[in-house]
């Protein structure tokens, strides 16, 4: 099992890399709403180049983005796929039982396929530019309106980051247990499918009691520093929203009107 | 949620659900990843409200962006994606099986969680046939049937662990 690092976070001081988080999250679900105006050519190629735009500036290299694309690949193959071969309509020029093909479903195909391309791109730059403890600041900022109907968001935003805390060490301890199991002579991904299976109860009992008794110790430990609830808290990561951030929510504005325009030809 | 212990007992299985998405099990044809054995966790041992916070939270999470379900994916697309709907169904598997739960015979446990398992199946499949607009017979073809024997496989070995775990568990908690 390889390691485990939620969030392929990649250091730098790009100005992606700068915004506020906050910026970075809301401006990445405008992308994702703004995408389904697309209908044409025009459309897509002024998304296209925005988001090309958007990774020229964060200074990451593009092979980063398209090894993105690269696992969610035979996903999206099998919905153009679909949506090729199985979309009625248009003036087939080829037909087999339920099958056909027609130059109205291949464009439809082509759109869907640049459409997931384009989202995976833009959410890529999010996690590529944004720390996981900046996101857990930037989710916990943005949840504060469901406090008013009594969502406790200052619990999950604690809950977020010790998970995001516990992720790489429960990862480690896997590893750790897999190589003492392998040492007591358990062959993992070897034998028929019952002995795998078989395989699995000592990796996860041990991981199971582990993380129990992680987690006991920590709650301890914050009872005896004084926690005792998270009302009130101050925080210890200050987020500073500044001009940069205007700019980039005011440029996606600009991007919405000028798919809204492009969209009627 | 005030209590310390809850809280953290929360963000763990959290963790222990993100951990679980990326161990998969080679078998031919289904890559059988241990995500919903996770979900079955914590349908088991957390309460109600905390297991469905941390489905949600691990929900929103994902879709945010953070590379957090099976396989290193995440993203509003991933959701959005025609095998979305499982992932809905992660919260109709907690709640199933927390109503099924009763007493603690391991029985009613296995019982429980195939409710549960069964209608997160049903969720993926309404979500299938959303996205693919195919006929009810190819789509339970292809979101269904491959899954039983994983599913069932997955649910004896999480009630055989479930055993062993729940006594160490109330010790603690």
């Amino acid at each position: 099992m390889g390691k485990i690092i939620v969030g392929r976070y990649l250091p730098g001081n790009s100005l992606i890399h700068r915004l506020d988080p906050r910026a970075k999250f809301i401006a990445t679900f405008i992308f994702v709403a703004i995408i389904f105006l697309a209908n044409n050519w025009a459309t897509y190629l002024a998304l296209g180049l925005f988001v090309l735009w958007a990774v020229y500036l964060s200074k990451v290299s593009l092979t980063f983005f398209i090894k993105g694309v690269r696992p969610m690949l035979f996903l999206i193959l099998f919905t153009v796929a679909l949506q090729i071969f199985f979309t009625p309509g248009g003036n087939p020029f080829w037909q087999w039982g339920i099958l056909s093909l027609s130059k109205l479903s291949i464009i439809n195909g082509i759109f869907i396929l640049l459409r997931f391309t384009l989202i995976i791109f833009i959410s890529t730059l999010l996690t590529i530019t944004t720390t996981p403890l900046q996101m857990s600041d930037a989710i916990e900022y943005l949840l504060r309106p469901l406090r008013k109907i009594h969502f406790p968001v200052d619990e999950v935003a604690l809950m977020l980051s010790i998970a995001l805390q516990f992720i790489p060490l429960l990862s480690d301890e896997t590893t750790k247990i897999m190589n003492a199991q392998r040492a007591r002579g358990v062959d993992f991904g070897e034998g028929n499918i019952i002995k795998q299976i078989k395989a699995i109860v000592p990796i996860l009992i041990p991981l199971f009691v582990s993380s129990f008794n992680i987690a006991y110790d920590l709650s301890i430990a914050m009872e005896a520093r004084g926690y005792n609830g998270s009302a009130g808290r101050t925080k210890y990561r200050q987020l500073h929203w500044q001009k940069p951030d205007t700019l980039v929510l005011t440029s996606f504005g600009l991007l919405t009107i000028i798919l809204l325009i492009l969209r009627s030809y | 949620m005030h209590n310390t212990r809850r809280l953290v007992a929360a963000a763990i299985s959290l963790a222990i659900l993100v951990i679980c998405s990326q161990i998969t099990i080679p078998i031919p044809t289904v890559p059988l990843t241990l995500q919903t054995l996770a979900v079955g966790f914590i349908a088991v041992f957390l309460p109600i409200i905390d297991g469905l916070l941390v489905i949600i939270v691990y929900l929103i999470l994902g879709t945010l962006g953070l590379p957090i379900f099976a396989g290193l994916h995440g993203g509003l697309s991933y959701l959005l994606a025609p095998a979305g709907g499982y992932l809905f169904g992660f919260i109709a598997f907690v709640l199933i099986t927390k109503l099924f739960l009763r007493g603690k015979s391991q029985f009613n446990l296995w019982l429980a969680l195939l409710l549960g398992d069964l209608s997160q199946l049903i969720c993926g499949t309404a979500g299938l046939q959303l996205a693919l607009h195919q006929s009810w017979p190819i789509v339970v073809g292809i979101g269904i049937l491959p899954y039983i024997i994983p599913e069932l496989i997955k649910i004896t070995l999480l009630t055989v662990i479930a055993q062993r775990l729940l006594p160490i568990w109330q010790r603690k908690w």
